[in-house]
């Protein structure tokens, strides 16, 4: 029987990810300066022109303040200034993954010959029956083309390896050397809150390439970290990515609406982006699904686009900008929903946002079987915490 | 190992894409405009990299600067550059948003 090679084997192999050629990485870099300067140059005075102009002359044509999405909508779009810093904002977004995808073109035979070879580390567990949900399929989410789950062929890896280089470029090289700030950020939540814990199984939810679950592995070094996702081409790039970083994930294909984990299975649910790319059904399905699979007084973290406080009329809609503009239609009505509710309907005991800083820099160090990481980073974002309650019985279950 | 080199997608998302103009033809020039610029800034890096390579030895191999490896030094001196390149384009932008703060005084009278 040959032995899997060993992870320093197969980087010797083939630069991994797949390194950009020249021009490619001046158009990747170029894309993250233009997407700087539209963020913090350009976009900025949208608010300003709306405070100082565009939402006087509504209230003297209609005789009432702007109230709803709808107004703020209809003001916004017909702004020159508006019109010009959205349309390059979008143009940007279409930039990046054009960007990326002549790195990816490319090398992607490599990255199929390397993500076919038996890898070490985790498992991977694919379900070719799997059915991409519609909230994926209606159109690509992110711009990104042929979305998480297009693939075309059996051992396609590419809408991950887009998504590996893409996200860095989207995020202006500041969600973390390994993508993970999601992911960083709620361990570093939960260490700073529970550092009395010893979890066994953790569960990521929504993984894609598994960039927000290795944070937990590097973390909790005794855990079994698993990862699930509907995109197959994610996770079998998410499989080798993680044996090239020497970490044990245990990714499968699955749908987090209905899984095939037991009850009382997981010490902690997370998920990072994922329920804003659902639909409310989904969200709901997803809250009672996580219940079941929790162990008692196990614990769900979400970091996602919730609505967790009043949020001004013209902040909420340039917030929005991304649902609008960049398919990710759902986030609007997400906001609307009360998640909290909506958590405790499901059967949660508690549930609440909690402030913490998002951490895109994450050094983990290993102390007696527990990671231990520090972080700093944009300022504090809210993640949803929700707890099974400890003497959780199922509905209809003995007393 | 099936599949034919090269990707598959195509480079066009599905789902909807607004106009932000008034005139759909708009949308697409200032698109192909922040391409073309793009594009320049890459013609411009290549250049920069033959410098730094012809600086560094009298000759060079056809594939050196495709292999040519940037350091940080010199990222944040391009990054430096593209930054001033971008806030020059847009300047057409700059003019409008301080037009629209304070209306340009057109000098009605002052002439008459």
């Amino acid at each position: 029987m040959n032995k899997p090679p060993a992870t320093t084997d197969l980087l010797s192999e083939k630069p991994f990810p797949p390194l950009p050629l020249h021009d490619e990485e001046s158009r990747q870099d170029f894309v993250v300066n233009l997407r700087s300067f539209l963020g913090q140059d350009v976009g900025t005075k949208n608010y300003e022109i709306y405070k100082s102009k565009s939402e006087p002359e509504f209230i003297a044509a209609e005789g009432r303040p702007p109230e709803t999405l709808e107004d703020a909508e209809k003001i916004f779009t017909n702004e020159p200034y508006y019109q010009f810093w959205s349309a390059s904002q979008r143009a940007s977004q279409e930039m990046v993954w054009d960007s990326v995808m002549d790195t990816v073109d490319r090398t992607l035979d490599d990255m199929r010959t390397l993500a076919a070879r038996p890898l070490q580390l985790g498992s991977l567990s694919l379900n070719p029956e799997a059915a991409v949900p519609d909230y994926h399929t209606v159109y690509d989410i992110h711009l990104q083309p042929g979305g998480y789950h297009t693939e075309l062929s059996e051992d396609d890896v590419a809408a991950g390896a887009i998504y590996d280089l893409g996200v860095p470029i989207y995020g202006r090289r500041l969600f973390g050397k390994n993508n993970e700030a999601t992911g960083a950020t709620m361990v570093n939540y939960f260490m700073n809150n529970h550092p009395e814990a010893e979890p066994a199984e953790i569960l990521d939810m929504g993984c894609a390439i598994g960039n927000s679950t290795e944070p937990w592995a590097r973390a909790y070094l005794r855990a079994k970290v698993s990862g699930i996702d509907v995109a197959a081409p994610c996770l079998r790039y998410g499989h080798l990515r993680a044996n090239t970083m020497g970490a044990a994930l245990h990714l499968s294909q699955q749908n987090a609406e209905a899984t095939d984990f037991k009850d009382n299975q997981f010490d902690i649910v997370a998920s990072a982006l994922l329920f804003h790319e659902t639909s409310v059904t989904a969200t709901r399905n997803i809250f009672r699904e996580t219940l079941r699979i929790l162990k008692p007084g196990g614990f769900m973290l979400a970091f996602d686009g919730f609505k967790t406080g009043d949020t001004e009329l013209a902040q909420e809609f340039l917030g929005l900008w991304e649902a609008y503009n960049n398919n990710e239609k759902f986030l609007i009505t997400l906001r609307e929903l009360d998640a909290l509710q909506e958590v405790k309907n499901a059967g949660f005991a508690a549930a609440s946002f909690q402030k913490t800083p998002f951490i895109t820099i994450f050094e983990p160090a290993k102390k007696s079987g527990v990671g231990y990481m520090s972080g700093s980073g944009w300022g504090d974002v809210n993640i949803l915490v929700a707890q099974k309650s400890p003497a959780h019985k199922p509905k209809g279950a003995a007393a | 190992m099936s599949a034919p080199k090269g990707s598959p997608v195509g480079r066009v998302s599905k789902g909807p894409r607004d106009s932000y103009f008034s005139d759909p033809a708009i949308d697409k020039l200032h698109t192909m405009l922040m391409i073309t610029i793009q594009e320049l800034a890459v013609a411009r890096d290549r250049i920069d990299s033959l410098e730094r390579l012809l600086e560094s030895s009298a000759v060079i191999k056809p594939d050196a600067v495709d292999n040519f490896v940037l350091d940080e030094k010199a990222r944040t001196a391009r990054s430096s550059r593209q930054s001033l390149m971008i806030k020059r384009i847009f300047r057409a932008t700059e003019k409008e948003y301080k037009d629209r703060l304070a209306p340009v005084d057109l000098g009605n009278g002052v002439f008459s």
